[in-house]
């Protein structure tokens, strides 16, 4: 087995670990047709995860180093704590290391390490965000929506994340539903194609974060205003048909602004190349 | 070639995936419904002995993650209501939304301590400290409760919230 194999059965060891917990207890409690759900953990993180593990262990075979055997032997230690917080703070620090001791010629490598920090670190940093600015977060996205509302129907006082609508129809906005939840697993998809596309987030990529993020603030803000106009809507908008037009429409502008940018960034270098 | 196919893969396997997935999200049990009971007899060990008795429940939302758990204690003909809160400050001003001026006193109350605002940072500390201490032993089930009274004579800070940990 060479460096990189090891790096990547280690890291995978650590992301297993994480994911045994929701996986179990999703199994357990709709069976196998959890599978299809990918055991209610996004397919951006399973998919961001799997592209790493894969660049990682296809890259070339060197040595094993002792300082590689210590910090899987550290982590192996770190994944005993039967924590899923734990597990990913734990693979998250070994891929740092990793990566911190990698050359810049190392382009592939690099980004599928930085790839696996970003989905490693997402879990745990959007876990306590939710706990420590949830207020902010759901104050923030019911300002806007009430705001949006106010535009054209006639709405009550807000009260914090609770908004009157019209018809004293009254719309509570959950953690769930915060553009903060869609926000960071946009980003990772975002953060991961760019990497493993051009191995470098540069200036017209981050200009492309940029739209991702305002796309999805601005479309969670509207799902949520028609939510706030009645009952109906609300259903709709919630469990039918509209949450599958929500979804594919936030995939799609995710990955409209995200090639984007990429798009640009080839046809540069070709210039530049040819130049 | 392959590198450079390997995101499109990845979008097209997300999307098919996704798609497949939002077939049977429904159908995952609320995690709010597993920690009902648990905390309603919690409750109940604290509000038992100090002579309130249940006097119903029902779910303020219709999501179904909140259950509002209400209690009487004669001769007072008000109640006191109690909304567990297990995520986070979101539910926090559903008792308010709902009774409005009704309300004599809301208070937030986590491990037997009586708070005026949610107690964010405690709550989330609290529930860090419990989740790695717990987890060689089991789940946690830390919850703040948005506690309110409809009526002066039942007073938030004349109830021993801390009754369960005394006893044992």
């Amino acid at each position: 087995m060479g460096q990189n194999q090891f790096i990547a059965l280690i890291l995978g060891c650590g992301a297993l670990n994480a994911l045994v917990g929701p996986v179990l207890r999703t199994s357990h409690d709709i069976g196998w047709s959890a599978v299809t759900s990918g055991f209610s953990i996004s397919f951006v993180i399973w998919l961001s995860i799997a592209w790493s593990l894969h660049a990682i262990w296809t890259a070339e075979r060197t040595p094993v180093t002792q300082f590689d055997r210590r910090v899987g032997m550290a982590v192996a230690i770190g994944l005993i704590i039967p924590s899923a917080t734990i597990a990913w703070l734990t693979t998250a620090t070994a891929a740092i290391i990793w990566h911190r001791r990698r050359d810049n010629t190392a382009i592939a490598i690099r980004s599928a390490l930085a790839i696996l920090v970003f989905a490693s670190l997402r879990d745990p940093i959007s876990a306590a965000a939710l706990k420590l600015l949830a207020t902010p977060f759901l104050v923030g996205d019911a300002a806007m929506v009430s705001w949006v509302l106010n535009l054209f129907a006639d709405i009550g006082p807000r009260h914090g994340n609770i908004i009157t609508g019209p018809n004293n129809h009254k719309l509570l906005i959950l953690t769930g539903c915060t553009s903060y939840t869609n926000l960071s697993l946009a980003l990772l998809g975002w953060f991961a194609i760019t990497l493993a596309m051009l191995g470098r987030v540069g200036r017209r990529q981050l200009l492309a974060g940029l739209f991702v993020a305002s796309s999805i603030v601005a479309l969670n803000v509207l799902r949520l205003t028609y939510m706030g106009l009645g009952p109906d809507a609300y259903h709709f908008a919630h469990e039918g048909a509209g949450t599958v037009i929500f979804e594919a429409t936030i995939t799609l502008s995710t990955m409209g602004f995200t090639f984007w940018g990429t798009r640009n960034a080839r046809t540069q270098r070709t210039v530049h190349f040819a130049a | 070639m392959r590198a450079r196919n390997a995101p499109y893969i990845l979008l097209l396997s997300s999307l098919i995936l996704c798609a497949a997935s939002l077939k049977v999200v429904k159908t995952i049990p609320s995690p709010g419904s597993r920690t009902d009971s648990a905390q309603r007899i919690a409750m109940s060990e604290i509000l038992a002995p100090q002579k309130f008795k249940l006097s119903g429940s029902s779910t303020p939302t219709n999501d179904g993650n909140f259950t509002l758990i209400s209690y009487e204690r004669t001769p007072c003909e008000g109640r006191l209501l109690v909304l567990p809160l297990g995520r986070n400050s979101e539910g926090s001003l559903i008792l308010h939304s709902r009774f409005g001026k009704q309300l004599v006193a809301t208070e937030y109350i986590l491990e037997g301590r009586r708070y005026a605002e949610f107690p964010t940072f405690n709550f989330w500390w609290a529930q860090t400290k419990s989740a790695i201490l717990d987890s060689f032993t089991g789940h946690s089930n830390l919850h703040v409760w948005a506690v309110a009274s409809t009526a002066g004579c039942v007073q938030l800070e004349s109830i021993n919230w801390n009754a369960a940990a005394d006893r044992s």
